[in-house]
């Protein structure tokens, strides 16, 4: 009787240790998906908007907090493209500046830019917990249009 | 009156202790920002350090580190551009996220946003990012015009 009591014990202090396991990978892979970082090149083509299949998330409070959503990258691109984000798998909105200037150079050289957008409660699409933040946008003339993403960096995080 | 003393002292040494720790919560740790006034010109073939550095100080468990870099206006003499990345506490340089600088920009203000995860070598305690770069292809230089450079932890 005494070893039962004792196997149900040891039971329940590996069940223990296994859930902390468990939770402490959980916890430090949040902190990465706020931040991405790509570091190779992708081609798209066609008229805005389409997915760049890029995306970040950050939990919210039950009281929403702004959040700012920041997208740093290289490129080249055949005309004019806009870049933009959509929120929680809604629509492409461009929460501040989202055109990207024509960039062709053959000898592989490539532009650079820098995106800061802010997205507010009022806006409608932030929830409290899980909210998915994704690289979106397209040609602005042109089905034909083709840009390259190169290197680039996503980062969501509050407005403290 | 010794007694009388003895408490002065011993006040005197806790509001020393409460000054000294209240001025190091709230002083921002030195090396995080980076105010580069002056117009410089690095000039090479990628990849040198242009010698400006931040540092943050890494808990136990390091947090990834957001490092950004605005530039107000440069020249890039360099034919097929110039590259821009990070030395992590003194290893390679290394691109982080974009890097490039087209051929002969002038007084295009940009920035770039680099993000360093603890995997490509933080480490508990002082870590250091150091801006490197130089000429895509060839050795020729560029021009910056004034700069910021500040690392953040992410946490």
């Amino acid at each position: 009787m005494k070893t039962f009591s004792n196997m149900k014990l040891w039971l329940l202090c590996s069940s223990v240790v296994w859930m902390g396991l468990l939770l402490t990978p959980t916890a430090s892979a949040v902190q990465n998906k706020e931040l991405l970082r790509v570091q190779h090149n992708t081609s798209f083509q066609g008229l805005c908007c389409f997915s760049f299949q890029e995306a970040v998330q950050m939990s919210e409070p039950t009281t929403l907090v702004p959040l700012i959503v920041t997208w740093s990258t290289d490129y080249q691109a055949t005309d004019f493209f806009f870049v933009a984000l959509s929120v929680n798998g809604g629509p492409c909105i461009f929460f501040g500046s989202g055109g990207l200037q024509p960039f062709e150079d053959a000898g592989g050289d490539a532009d650079s830019h820098t995106f800061q957008w802010l997205i507010l409660p009022g806006d409608g699409v932030l929830r409290p917990g899980k909210n998915t933040f994704a690289l979106c946008g397209g040609a602005a003339f042109s089905a034909n249009d083709t840009i390259v993403l190169g290197f680039n960096t996503l980062a969501v995080r509050t407005s403290k | 009156m010794a007694g009388r003393i003895r408490q002065y002292t011993i006040g005197l040494a806790l509001f020393c202790m409460v000054i000294g720790f209240a001025s190091s919560a709230f002083a921002v740790p030195p090396g995080e920002l980076l105010q580069m006034p002056d117009e410089s010109d690095p000039i090479g073939q990628c990849c040198f350090s242009f010698n400006q550095t931040v540092a943050v100080t890494e808990p136990a468990k390091p947090f990834a580190v957001v490092v950004t870099w605005g530039v107000q206006g440069f020249l890039s003499f360099n034919t097929g551009g110039s590259l821009v990345g990070l030395i992590v506490n003194g290893g390679p340089c290394t691109l982080y996220g974009p890097a490039s600088i087209p051929e002969v920009q002038i007084n295009t203000s940009r920035s770039f946003q680099w993000v360093i995860f603890p995997s490509d070598g933080l480490r508990a305690g002082n870590n250091t990012f150091t801006l490197c770069g130089g000429g895509r292809f060839g050795s020729s230089g560029m021009l910056l015009g004034p700069y910021t450079l500040a690392a953040r932890l992410s946490n």
